[in-house]
């Protein structure tokens, strides 16, 4: 059992996931992490790590259950999901990829927020925190699956705060802007300078500042705000 | 092997629980015939999931199986009905425990 409070995060292996994990794991978290592959944070202190592939339902539900036996309860669960893949406009999308996106943004987020909702719902207490992405609200050209996608996840979060209001569970979205991590960054610097020219500020966003917001919907005392949308570097 | 009584036994303990610490708010005594779901049941749509969530943890305890209530099961077992009574649940869960 954790003593401390406990957070799961899921995609940690890389990126925005793998920033959160590491921040949170050394602001006094219990932090339970998962990929599809090894742990790439080492030994961190206050780091659990999970293989599990959160496209899958058993493995999704097997690991929440596993989850609760060793650590006894979840307070925090931050779902970060996605493709890193570019999009394309959609005369030229495949259904295989549009399914792609929708799979692993729509369908994983599903799959893990019923399995830890209801694991909030028994101790009623849980923060649940989604991330999209301000393409939800730029409806820039070469999106369809990536931004309708992640518009969907907008749509089940506040369904899902709806439904579990009154069991002391919040469910809030942070949209980012640009951030830099390795895959963002990976779609070179044309594309990263059309991202920014979309955005009210026009810079590249950190984990850590994505971490000051999650900080704030996790939180005890943030009981009251749920159902929200966070943008960054946005005025939409 | 769990048999019909020890399930509704584990419903009722389920139940009682659950109503204590306020994640359900009306008393249900666990008999055949009381209606977990449908129309007449005194669980609301949320406070039947809180159930299932809560039996699942117990049964898997009680069994160390890791097993999983499917609500499309139930409607495959039981097709067409309009209510789910404590009698079949009791016999879903006993088959669930037994496979």
């Amino acid at each position: 059992m954790s003593t401390s409070n406990v957070m799961v995060i899921t995609g940690t292996s890389r990126g925005i996931g793998r920033g959160m994990a590491e921040f949170f794991a050394t602001h006094g978290w219990t932090v339970i992490g998962c990929s599809r592959g090894e742990s790439t944070l080492g030994d961190l202190s206050g780091y659990h790590h999970s293989r599990v592939d959160v496209s899958d339902e058993k493995q999704v539900r097997d690991w929440a259950r596993g989850v609760k036996r060793e650590h006894g309860r979840v307070d925090a669960l931050v779902c970060n999901v996605g493709l890193v893949e570019r999009g394309a406009l959609t005369g030229v999308t495949t259904l295989e990829s549009f399914q792609a996106f929708v799979n692993s943004i729509l369908t994983t987020t599903f799959l893990v927020c019923r399995e830890y909702s209801k694991l909030m719902g028994l101790q009623r207490y849980g923060r649940i925190v989604n991330l999209t992405s301000i393409m939800t609200e730029l409806h820039a050209p070469g999106t369809p699956a990536y931004a309708s996608a992640k518009a969907a996840v907008v749509e089940f979060t506040k369904v899902l705060a709806r439904e579990v209001a009154n069991q002391g569970i919040t469910c809030n979205v942070v949209s980012p802007s640009l951030v830099s991590t390795e895959a963002s960054m990976a779609f070179g610097d044309q594309w990263k300078a059309n991202m920014l020219a979309m955005q009210t500020l026009q810079r590249p966003i950190d984990v850590a500042e994505l971490c000051n917001i999650v900080q704030f919907f996790t939180a005890p005392q943030s009981g009251c705000v749920t159902g929200q949308v966070l943008h960054t570097c946005l005025v939409n | 092997m769990l048999s019909k009584s020890d399930v509704m036994a584990l419903m009722q303990e389920s139940i009682d629980s659950l109503k204590r610490s306020g994640l359900i708010e009306t008393a249900l005594p666990v008999s055949d015939g009381a209606v977990l779901l449908g129309q007449e049941s005194s669980l609301d749509s949320m406070g039947f999931v809180t159930f299932i969530t809560d039996v699942e943890e117990r049964l898997n305890r009680k069994t160390g199986k890791d097993v999983y209530i499917v609500l499309t099961d139930l409607q495959d077992k039981y097709p067409g009905a309009a209510q789910l009574s404590g009698a079949m649940f009791a016999e879903y869960l006993v088959s669930l425990a037994a496979s």
